[in-house]
C-alpha cells in the first residue's frame, strides 16, 4: 500500500508521465480482451482496438503538451521518464498502430482462420503497442529490458501468425535468437552501468557518466557497458550480420510488416539517443556504432538495388536505413537520427501498406520513361548539389539557424546528387533544362525541410563526432562513386552485383549456424508436403 | 554406375523431341499488367479431363477435379441431389457400369489420395539431417526462381545483371559463382560436383537424361513432372514463347526460354547426384526407375480412381444445367412479340463478360426500348494503344491475337499537351529518384518523412473518389478531356472495311436505333495487384476504354459513313455512336465524348442517362449482399459504399469478378431477355438469319468460345488447386518484377492464377467449379461444319473441356460424342 500511495503521489505531480501511461494501459487491456473476453465479431473487435488506440493517441497528445509545458520529469522512483523525444515517439507510435489497425481489420476480412485467428492478431498488435509505449517511457535497464523483450515476444506471434508456413517459423525463430543474445547483452550492461551507477535508473547514470566525463575519465566498467549496449541495439536492428529475419518476415500479413519495419524495428535508435550520454563516453561504442552502420548502410543499400521483390526490396532498404540511423547516432547527430526515425517510420509504413501499387507505379513509371543519365552530368552533380545544399546552410546560418557540421553538408550533396543527373538523350517535350531545373528545385527544397526539421525541440545535445564524420563522407564518396560506375559501365561491378544479390551470404552462414547450435522444428507439423513421396506400390496396393 | 549407362541408346534427336514435348504442354502465364484469365491445361486439351486429371495427379499431385471435401459439402447440403447423382453416373456409361451412387457416397468420407510418381530430387533428399536444412526441392526451387526473377526481371531492381545469353547460360554462370546454396543444402561439396555441369542447354539436357536412364516412352512425361514442379516459371516462360510466336519467330526459338528452364531443373537433379556417394546413387536411380516402369500402371490406376470425382463433377454440373434449361426452354415457349423489340430507341453493346448481364438486364427493365447486344468488349478491333507523348505502346485485344492495328490520342493541341505532360513528369521523376538510390533515400526520409503523415492517413478513410485514369496521369486537368484515341495510319478504306466488318459480326449493319452506345467494361481497385485481372480480358486485361471510342469514333466519321453507305450498309444521318465504360465495380457507366451529341440525340440521352443510374442502383442491390453489404440502404449511400470499397487499398475483395461463371449462350437477345441469369453468363449475340456462309458463327465458336473456356478453367482451377493453379493468399503476395507475377511471401515459386480472396469470402467458395455450358442458337449442321473443320473445337467437345447445347424453337438440345440428344432426361 505504502509503494501504491508513494506512487500515486508521484503520478499525480507528474500529469504528462501518468497521461502517457493511459495509452499502455488500455492497450494491454484491449490486449487482455481481444485474448480472453467475449468477442462476438470481427467488426466488434476491430472497433474496439480502433477505439482504444485513438482513445490512447489522445492521452499521449495530451501527455506531450504537459511535458512541453513542464519538461523534464521523471516518476515512480526514476522508473519512468518523459522526454519531448519520446513524447513524439510515443504519439507516433500510436497513430501508426490506429492506422495499421485500421488497415488490418479490413484486409483480413475474410481471413481463413477467422474469429479466433483475429483475436490473437489484435491481441499481439495491441501487445506489441503497449509494450513499445512503455519502452518509450522506461527510464530503467530492468523496464527498458523487460519492455524490448516483451515487444519481441508479442511480435512473435505476429510473425507467426500462418503456423503453417515453414519460413515464417524459421525467421522467427531467427528473431528469438538474436532477441534473447540481445537481452543477455542488455543485462550485462545495466549490471555493468547498475554497478557504476548505483542505481538502475538511467536518468541518474546520465548523470553519473555526465559528472565522470567532467573529470576527464570515464571508467572501463561504464565503457563496456556501452559497447555491450550498441551489440545490443545492432541485433535488435537487424544491422549486418543478424539482418536475416527481417528479411524473411514477408511471411507475415502485409501490415505486420509495416508495424515491425515502422514501429519496432527503429527502436534500437531512440534507445541509442536515450543512453547518448553512455556511448559517449566509450570511443568503441561510438566507432562501432559508426562502423556497423555505415557497413549495413553501403552493403545493404547495394543489395536493396538488385532485388526483383517489392517486399524484400523494402526490408533490405530498412536494413540500410536502419544502418544509417545507427551510424547517425555514432556520430552524435542525434537530431538527424530523430528525424530519420520518425521520417522512416512514416515513409515505410506507408510503402510496406501500398506495396501491392507497385504494378500501377510501374505502368506510371513506363509512361513517364526511363532514360541514361549523361556521363557528365554524372561527374558534375554532386559539385552542383554541394553547391545548393551549402548555400541554403549559408543563408539560414545567416539566420542564425545552425543545423549540422559541414561535413554532413558533403554527406547530403552526395546523396541527392542523383536528382540533378541529366539524360543523356533529352525525351521529347522534357528539355535537359527542365529536368534539370526540377532537380535542383526539389534539392533546395529538401534542405530547407531538412533544416526546418532540425529546429524541432526535441530538447537533445548533438556531440558531432568530426573524425568519424568525414569518414561517413568518404564512405558516402564510395557509395556515388559505385552509383555512377553502375550507371554507365555495369559490367565492371558484374562480380559484385552477384554478391549483392546474394545478399553476401551472410544470411546462408547465420541460418545455418542457428539451426545447428540452436535446433528447432521449424516444419510445421500438420501441413501437407508437396514433397512428400512415397512408392506408388503401397498407395495402390492399399486402396484397391 | 557405368553399366547403369551403358544400358541406354539416347540419341540427340530423342532428347530433344522429348523435351519439345513436354514444354508444349505448358500453358502460359500474363504479366500483372495485362492479365488475363488462361485455362491451365490449354495445351492439354487433346486429352480428355479424366486422362488430364490422373496425369496431373500422378506427375505433380496436382488436382484437377473438385475436391471430395467440395463436393461431399455441395451433397450435404442438397446441392447436388441424388437425381443429380444418377444422372451423372448415366452420362459415364459404360464407365460408371460398376459404380453406384452407395459406392459414389462412400468415396466422399475418404481423402483421395493417389500415387504420386517421383523426381531424382525426392528420392536423392534422404539423409537423416535434412529436417535441420531446407528440403532439396523447396532449395531447389528458390535458388530456380530467384534466378529467373533476376534474368526476366526489367523493373523492380535498379541494378540489373549481364544477360547477353540465355537463361540457361545465365544460371549457370550465377550458380558457379554461388557460395551460399550448398551450405544451405547441407551440400558442401555441391562445388565440385558443378565442373560437371554442361556449358549448353542441349548438353544439359541429354547430360541428365542420359544418366537418369528412364525408359524413351516416360521421358516427355517425366519431362512434364519436372517442368510441373516449377510451374509457375515454366508458365511465364510458356508466355514469352506465346508472344514470340504470335510475332511471327519460329517455333523453336520461341520456346529457347521453356527449354532453358527444364533443362536447368533437370540439370539440378543430375547435380544432386554427383554430391551423393555412388551407393546411395543406385539407390536412387533404382527407384526412380522402378517407379517410372510402372508409370502406365500407376496411371491407369490413377484414372480408375478418378472416375468416382468425374462423375461428381458431372453432377455438380447437373444442377445448375437444370436450371438453365428450363429458364431457356420457359422463354423459347413464350409467343416471340413479348421479347422482341421492333425498333429500339437506344441499343446498347456490352461485353459478353458475365458481369454485363445483370446490368444489361437491368437496363432494358429501367427502359423497355433499349436494346441490348453481347459482343466481345475489344469491339472486334486488333489494336495496340500509346498513351498521349509516352511510348508505353500495349495490346488492347485478345491474347490469342496480336495487334494489327495502332491507336494513338489525339487532342487539338497535341504538342501543348505533350509538352504539358513531360514538365510533370519531370517533376514526378525527379521525386521517384529521391527514394529510388540509397543514399538519398536515407535524408530524404529524414527532410520529407514526415510528409508521409497525410499519406498515412489515407488509408484510414477510403474516400469516394472515381476511378483514377492511369492513361492521363501527368496531363493538366484541363486538357484531360480533349484526349481522345483513334487509329492512325489507317486509310479511308481500311477503316471503311474495319467498320462493315465488326458492324456484321455485331449484327449491328441492319436496323440501328438513332443512338447507340458501345459499352466496354473496367474495374475500380486500389493497391491491388491483379487489377487487370477484373478488367476486360478481351482487352488484354485493360478496360474496354480505348477500344470503344475508337470504334464510336470511327464508326461517326463521315467519311467512313460514306464509305458504308456505298457498300450498301446505309447508316440514317442522325444515328449517334458514343462510347461508355461499364464499371463492374461500382456498376456506374461512365460516357466519354458525349458532348458532341447532336440535339436530335439529347432527349434520347437524358432519358438513357437516368434508365442508366436506375439499372445501376438495381445492380448494385442485387451485388449486395455477397459482398456483406447493405442492399436495403437508400440508393446515394449504396453507390458510396461501393465507391469507398473501390477506393479501400486494404480491400482484397473488390469484387467477384467472373466469380461463378458457367454458361456462354451464343444467341439472339430475345432468348435470354427477361431472364434472371445470376450474373453466371457470357452472353454474345448471334443472328443465324444474317449470317447465311456461317463465318460469323466460325468466329464465335473459334473465338470467343474459346476465350470463355479459358476463364472458366482458370476459375475452375483456381478453385480446385488452388495451391498450384491459384496465386494463395492476398496479403502475403509479393509482387516480383514490378510486374511479372507475384511470390506468396518471401519467395518460392511464382504464382499464377487467381488468389484464394477471389474465389473464396471467408466462409464459402464464391465460384462453382462447373465446366462451361455453351449454348448456341444455330442449325446442327452450321455447328457441326465447324466442328469438323477446327481440331481445337473438337479436342474441347469430345474431351469434355466443355458442353455444348443447341436451341431453337423447339427446345435444347446438347451433344455427347457427335450426338446430339433431348435434354428431357434432365429436366
Amino acid at each position: 500500500m505504502d509503494q501504491w500511495a508513494v506512487f500515486s503521489a508521484s503520478l499525480a505531480s507528474n500529469l504528462a508521465v501518468a497521461l502517457a501511461l493511459v495509452a499502455p494501459a488500455l492497450a494491454l487491456l484491449v490486449a487482455a480482451w481481444a485474448h480472453t473476453g467475449q468477442v462476438s465479431s470481427t467488426a466488434r473487435l476491430w472497433r474496439a482496438v480502433q477505439g482504444v488506440i485513438w482513445a490512447g493517441l489522445i492521452a499521449s497528445a495530451g501527455a506531450a503538451v504537459s511535458q512541453a509545458i513542464s519538461p523534464a520529469q521523471t516518476a515512480w522512483g526514476g522508473l519512468l521518464a518523459l522526454t519531448p523525444l519520446s513524447a513524439t515517439l510515443a504519439l507516433l507510435v500510436q497513430g501508426l498502430a490506429g492506422v495499421i489497425a485500421s488497415f488490418s481489420g479490413r484486409y483480413l476480412q475474410g481471413d481463413a482462420q477467422g474469429l479466433a485467428g483475429q483475436r490473437r492478431y489484435a491481441a499481439a498488435l495491441a501487445g506489441v503497442l503497449a509494450s513499445v509505449q512503455v519502452l518509450l517511457l522506461a527510464d530503467h535497464w530492468l523496464l527498458l529490458i523487460a519492455a524490448w523483450a516483451a515487444v519481441g515476444a508479442c511480435l512473435q506471434r505476429l510473425l507467426c501468425f500462418y503456423a503453417d508456413r515453414p519460413f515464417a517459423l524459421l525467421a522467427a525463430h531467427k528473431k528469438r535468437l538474436a532477441d534473447r543474445l540481445a537481452d543477455i547483452l542488455l543485462l550485462g550492461a545495466a549490471a555493468l552501468a547498475w554497478q557504476e551507477a548505483g542505481s538502475g535508473s538511467l536518468s541518474q547514470l546520465a548523470q553519473h557518466v555526465a559528472q565522470q566525463a567532467s573529470q576527464g575519465a570515464v571508467s572501463l566498467g561504464l565503457q563496456t557497458s556501452a559497447v555491450l549496449l550498441v551489440l545490443a541495439v545492432v541485433l535488435r536492428t537487424a544491422l549486418l550480420p543478424v539482418h536475416g529475419w527481417i528479411i524473411q518476415v514477408m511471411e507475415a500479413p502485409t501490415p505486420v510488416s509495416a508495424l515491425l519495419h515502422a514501429g519496432v524495428v527503429n527502436l534500437g535508435g531512440w534507445v541509442l539517443i536515450r543512453q547518448s550520454s553512455l556511448i559517449e563516453a566509450s570511443p568503441v561504442a561510438r566507432w562501432l556504432l559508426v562502423g556497423m552502420g555505415v557497413i549495413t548502410a553501403l552493403l545493404a543499400g547495394m543489395v536493396m538495388m538488385t532485388r526483383i521483390s517489392i517486399k524484400v526490396r523494402l526490408a533490405w532498404s530498412t536494413v540500410a536505413q536502419m544502418g544509417f540511423m545507427v551510424m547517425e547516432c555514432g556520430l552524435g547527430l542525434y537530431t538527424l537520427a530523430a528525424l530519420h526515425l520518425l521520417g522512416h517510420s512514416l515513409y515505410k509504413a506507408h510503402a510496406f501498406l501500398s506495396s501491392s501499387s507497385v504494378v500501377q507505379q510501374t505502368r506510371l513509371q513506363q509512361l513517364r520513361g526511363q532514360t541514361m543519365p549523361a556521363t557528365w552530368s554524372l561527374l558534375i552533380a554532386p559539385a552542383l548539389t554541394l553547391a545548393v545544399v551549402a548555400s541554403i546552410q549559408a543563408l539560414f546560418a545567416l539566420m542564425s539557424i545552425h543545423s549540422w557540421p559541414w561535413w554532413w553538408t558533403v554527406v547530403l550533396a552526395l546523396a541527392w546528387a542523383p536528382l540533378l543527373w541529366a539524360p543523356a538523350h533529352a525525351q521529347a517535350g522534357r528539355s535537359i533544362a527542365m529536368v534539370l531545373g526540377a532537380g535542383t528545385a526539389l534539392v533546395a527544397g529538401l534542405a530547407v525541410l531538412a533544416t526546418l526539421a532540425h529546429t524541432l525541440p526535441f530538447g537533445l545535445n548533438e556531440a558531432p563526432f568530426g573524425a568519424a564524420g568525414w569518414l561517413v563522407a568518404l564512405a558516402m564518396g564510395l557509395m556515388y562513386a559505385a552509383l555512377v560506375v553502375l550507371q554507365r559501365w555495369p559490367q565492371a561491378l558484374s562480380a559484385w552485383r552477384r554478391w549483392s544479390y546474394a545478399g553476401f551470404y551472410v544470411d546462408e552462414v547465420y541460418t545455418r549456424l542457428t539451426l545447428s547450435l540452436w535446433p528447432a522444428r521449424w516444419t510445421p507439423r500438420k501441413t501437407k508436403q508437396q514433397d512428400a513421396w512415397a512408392p506408388s506400390s503401397s498407395l495402390m496396393a492399399a486402396q484397391d | 554406375m557405368n553399366d547403369l549407362v551403358a544400358e541406354l541408346k539416347t540419341t540427340p534427336a530423342q532428347v530433344t523431341e522429348a523435351c519439345a514435348q513436354a514444354c508444349q504442354m505448358m500453358a502460359p502465364t500474363w504479366p500483372l499488367d495485362r492479365s488475363i484469365a488462361v485455362n491451365p491445361h490449354w495445351q492439354r486439351v487433346g486429352r480428355p479431363v479424366l486422362e488430364v486429371a490422373a496425369r496431373m495427379a500422378v506427375l505433380a499431385g496436382i488436382q484437377v477435379l473438385p475436391t471430395r471435401a467440395y463436393i461431399s459439402e455441395a451433397w450435404q447440403s442438397g446441392r447436388i441431389s441424388e437425381a443429380d447423382l444418377s444422372w451423372a453416373l448415366q452420362q459415364k456409361l459404360p464407365h460408371s457400369a460398376s459404380l453406384t451412387p452407395k459406392q459414389c457416397i462412400e468415396a466422399l468420407s475418404r481423402p483421395q489420395t493417389l500415387p504420386r510418381l517421383p523426381l531424382l530430387i525426392d528420392v536423392l533428399d534422404d539423409d537423416p539431417a535434412r529436417h535441420k536444412r531446407l528440403s532439396w526441392r523447396q532449395a531447389v526451387t528458390h535458388q530456380v526462381s530467384q534466378t529467373c526473377a533476376a534474368y526476366f526481371d526489367e523493373h523492380q531492381a535498379d541494378w540489373q545483371p549481364q544477360r547477353d545469353e540465355g537463361l540457361y547460360a545465365f544460371w549457370r554462370d550465377t550458380l558457379q559463382h554461388d557460395h551460399g546454396i550448398g551450405l544451405l543444402m547441407g551440400l558442401p561439396h555441391l562445388k565440385q560436383g558443378l565442373s560437371a555441369l554442361p556449358a549448353t542447354r542441349e548438353d544439359a539436357e541429354r547430360w541428365a537424361m542420359q544418366r537418369l536412364g528412364l525408359p524413351t516412352e516416360v521421358w516427355a512425361d517425366y519431362l512434364e513432372a519436372v517442368l510441373l514442379s516449377i510451374n509457375g516459371w515454366a508458365s511465364w516462360c510458356a508466355y514469352l514463347g506465346w508472344q514470340a510466336k504470335l510475332n511471327g519467330e519460329a517455333a523453336d526459338k520461341a520456346q529457347a526460354p521453356l527449354r532453358d528452364l527444364l533443362a536447368i531443373r533437370l540439370a539440378w537433379g543430375a547435380l544432386l547426384l554427383e554430391c551423393k556417394d555412388d551407393k546411395a546413387a543406385r539407390q536412387a536411380f533404382e527407384a526412380v526407375q522402378s517407379e517410372w516402369r510402372q508409370a502406365k500402371a500407376v496411371l491407369a490406376h490413377a484414372q480408375a480412381r478418378l472416375l468416382v470425382d468425374e462423375v461428381w463433377q458431372v453432377a455438380l454440373e447437373a444442377g445448375y444445367q437444370r436450371q438453365l434449361a428450363q429458364l431457356l426452354t420457359s422463354q423459347a415457349k413464350q409467343p416471340k412479340p413479348a421479347t422482341t423489340l421492333e425498333s429500339p430507341q437506344v441499343q446498347a453493346a456490352f461485353c459478353i463478360d458475365v458481369r454485363s448481364e445483370p446490368l444489361r438486364r437491368a437496363l432494358e427493365t429501367a427502359w423497355p426500348a433499349v436494346q441490348t447486344v453481347g459482343f466481345a468488349g475489344f469491339f472486334g478491333l486488333p489494336v495496340a494503344y500509346t498513351p498521349l507523348g509516352t511510348t508505353a505502346r500495349r495490346p488492347q485485344l485478345p491474347g490469342l491475337l496480336a495487334p494489327t492495328l495502332d491507336v494513338l490520342d489525339t487532342g487539338p493541341d497535341a504538342q501543348a499537351m505533350v509538352q504539358a505532360r513531360q514538365n510533370r513528369f519531370a517533376w514526378s521523376e525527379a521525386l521517384q529518384t529521391a527514394s529510388r538510390w540509397p543514399a538519398a533515400a536515407f535524408s530524404f526520409v529524414e527532410a520529407a518523412g514526415l510528409g508521409y503523415l497525410g499519406k498515412l492517413g489515407r488509408w484510414l478513410a477510403p474516400g469516394h473518389n472515381e476511378r483514377p485514369r492511369d492513361d492521363l496521369a501527368g496531363m493538366p486537368t484541363r486538357y484531360r478531356p480533349l484526349c481522345c484515341p483513334a487509329l492512325t495510319g489507317l486509310s479511308t478504306e481500311a477503316k471503311v472495311s474495319s467498320a462493315a466488318r465488326v458492324l456484321h459480326a455485331m449484327g449491328l449493319d441492319h436496323d440501328l436505333a438513332p443512338l447507340v452506345l458501345l459499352v466496354g467494361h473496367g474495374s475500380h481497385s486500389t493497391n491491388n495487384a491483379h487489377a487487370a485481372s477484373l478488367d476486360c480480358g478481351a482487352c488484354g486485361g485493360q478496360t474496354g476504354e480505348v477500344n470503344a471510342r475508337v470504334l464510336a469514333g470511327l464508326l461517326n466519321e463521315p467519311d467512313v459513313r460514306a464509305g458504308l453507305q456505298a457498300k450498301g450498309l446505309s447508316i440514317a444521318p442522325d444515328t449517334v455512336f458514343v462510347a461508355a465504360l461499364h464499371n463492374t465495380t461500382t456498376d456506374e457507366v461512365e460516357v466519354f465524348d458525349a458532348d458532341a451529341l447532336p440535339e436530335s440525340a439529347q432527349s434520347s440521352w437524358a432519358q438513357l442517362q437516368t434508365a442508366l443510374h436506375q439499372a445501376g442502383d438495381q445492380v448494385r442491390r442485387e451485388r449486395a449482399p455477397s459482398l456483406g453489404m447493405d442492399a436495403q440502404a437508400d440508393a446515394a449511400s449504396l453507390f458510396k459504399a461501393y465507391r469507398r470499397r473501390a477506393n479501400d487499398g486494404a480491400q482484397t475483395r473488390p469484387e467477384w469478378g467472373l466469380a461463378g461463371n458457367a454458361a456462354f449462350i451464343i444467341a439472339p437477345r430475345a432468348r435470354t431477355r427477361g431472364l434472371n441469369l445470376g450474373g453466371r453468363t457470357f452472353l454474345h449475340d448471334y443472328d443465324v438469319s444474317h449470317d447465311a456462309d456461317g463465318s460469323v458463327l466460325e468466329l464465335l465458336m473459334t473465338a470467343p468460345m474459346l476465350v470463355t473456356n479459358w476463364i472458366n478453367w482458370q476459375y475452375h482451377a483456381s478453385t480446385c488447386e488452388p495451391a498450384r493453379f491459384g496465386s494463395g493468399n492476398k496479403v502475403l503476395h509479393n509482387v516480383v518484377g514490378g510486374k511479372l507475377g507475384v511470390f506468396e511471401g518471401n519467395g518460392g515459386d511464382l504464382r499464377i492464377g487467381l488468389s484464394q480472396q477471389s474465389v473464396h469470402d471467408g466462409v464459402q467458395w464464391m465460384h462453382e467449379p462447373l465446366r462451361l455450358t455453351v449454348v448456341i442458337d444455330a442449325p446442327r449442321a452450321a455447328v457441326e461444319a465447324i466442328v469438323a473443320k477446327h481440331t481445337i473445337v473438337r479436342q474441347l467437345l469430345d474431351n469434355e473441356w466443355l458442353h455444348l447445347w443447341r436451341i431453337d424453337d423447339a427446345g435444347l438440345q446438347r451433344r455427347v460424342h457427335g450426338q446430339w440428344h433431348g435434354l428431357e432426361a434432365l429436366q
